[in-house]
């Protein structure tokens, strides 16, 4: 029998209070992103959605619409919200972030599909980004979390690789979407933070007590 | 004096009405994206617009160019996360009145509402 998401669980107002945290920490971490790249970032309206498990790579794979191949970095983070984060770009933006940053050598491994050192570089750019929105989104709702390495996945991303222990199978996700855009070199990337359905009571409060400090 | 909010967050909205709570000969005007808060500008004329710029429909520096357009006196204050120095030079050059950091801060509100005041008195 299928089950029946409460997405009620968090209120459109609880709902549009998490995007202007997600609004707030994308702010900062789109600062430290633009200041390691010398680039201009665009930010973008952040989504909230509530959804089982098993569609978050179905969920995924729809928001991309890529015609091209595509990376992803994933990162897992731990305190009263857990989670992972996904930073995907296409193998052409991922090109290019990587002769970005790594103009110099660039030209020897360019042949090389994703060389040790360009899966250093991305899982680099995905450590600091999602490093500095989680980190904000945790300090906004009064959280502390710590996070494991970033991981290069590739493109073969399965939900039945992600920990049982992070998700519970009959449980829900709440899965937070905000697009990242370089200015002048027209890069994009996604990123996705799928987030443990466990602390649902948890993270309704701390919006409410974010909600009644901010207003 | 006429205001108007454009975020298409409720609760930003909420918070820059609170610190606006204990002026007085308000009328404070509220959008949720930039095509309505263009409608609501050729509508009410407001004295000062409260502007964010990561929304849905038309983001906050359209809307500041559309708005400048229509008014280019209008004092605009852009409210925004974004903390890139080049977002603020943007949109100063756009137009803005000034940039303030979100979330919004009471003092920093109620001291740019009198900076403008101030600047209206001497035109």
């Amino acid at each position: 029998m299928e089950k029946l998401i409460d997405k009620t669980i968090l209120s459109e107002f609880e709902k549009d209070a998490l995007k202007e945290i997600i609004n707030l920490a994308f702010g900062d971490a789109a600062g430290t992103l633009a200041d390691v790249m010398g680039m201009y970032v665009f930010l973008n309206v952040p989504v909230v959605d509530i959804m089982q498990p098993e569609d978050v790579v179905k969920y995924i794979s729809k928001e991309l619409e890529l015609d091209s191949g595509f990376n992803i970095i994933e990162q897992y983070y731990i305190g009263k919200i857990k989670g992972v984060a996904f930073l995907v770009m296409s193998y052409e933006n991922s090109e290019s972030i990587i002769s970005i940053l790594n103009s110099d050598i660039y030209s020897l491994i360019k042949d090389h599909p994703i060389d040790l050192l360009a899966k250093e570089t991305l899982m680099e750019i995905a450590n600091i980004i999602i490093g500095a929105c989680v980190s904000k989104i945790a300090e906004l709702l009064a959280d502390n979390v710590v996070y494991m390495p970033p991981r290069f996945v590739g493109e073969n991303y399965s939900v039945d690789t992600i920990p049982k222990k992070v998700f519970n199978k009959n449980s829900y996700v709440i899965m937070l979407k905000t697009i990242f855009k370089f200015e002048s070199k027209d890069i994009n990337g996604i990123i996705f933070l799928v987030n443990s359905y466990e602390s649902i009571k948890w993270l309704k409060n701390s919006i409410n007590k974010f909600i009644s400090t901010y207003v | 004096m006429k205001i108007l909010i454009i975020d298409d967050s409720l609760l930003a909205r909420i918070a820059v009405k609170k610190c606006l709570i204990e002026l007085k000969d308000l009328s404070i005007y509220e959008a949720s994206d930039g095509v309505e808060g263009l409608s609501k500008f050729k509508d009410i004329n407001p004295d000062i617009v409260f502007l964010d710029l990561t929304m849905p429909v038309m983001d906050g520096f359209v809307t500041l160019q559309e708005i400048k357009k229509l008014n280019e006196k209008v004092n605009v204050i852009v409210l925004t996360a974004d903390i890139q120095t080049k977002t603020a030079e943007k949109v100063m050059n756009l137009g803005a009145t000034m940039v303030l950091k979100k979330p919004p801060i009471k003092n920093e509100i109620l001291q740019a509402l009198d900076l403008i005041k101030e600047q209206l008195q001497k035109r």
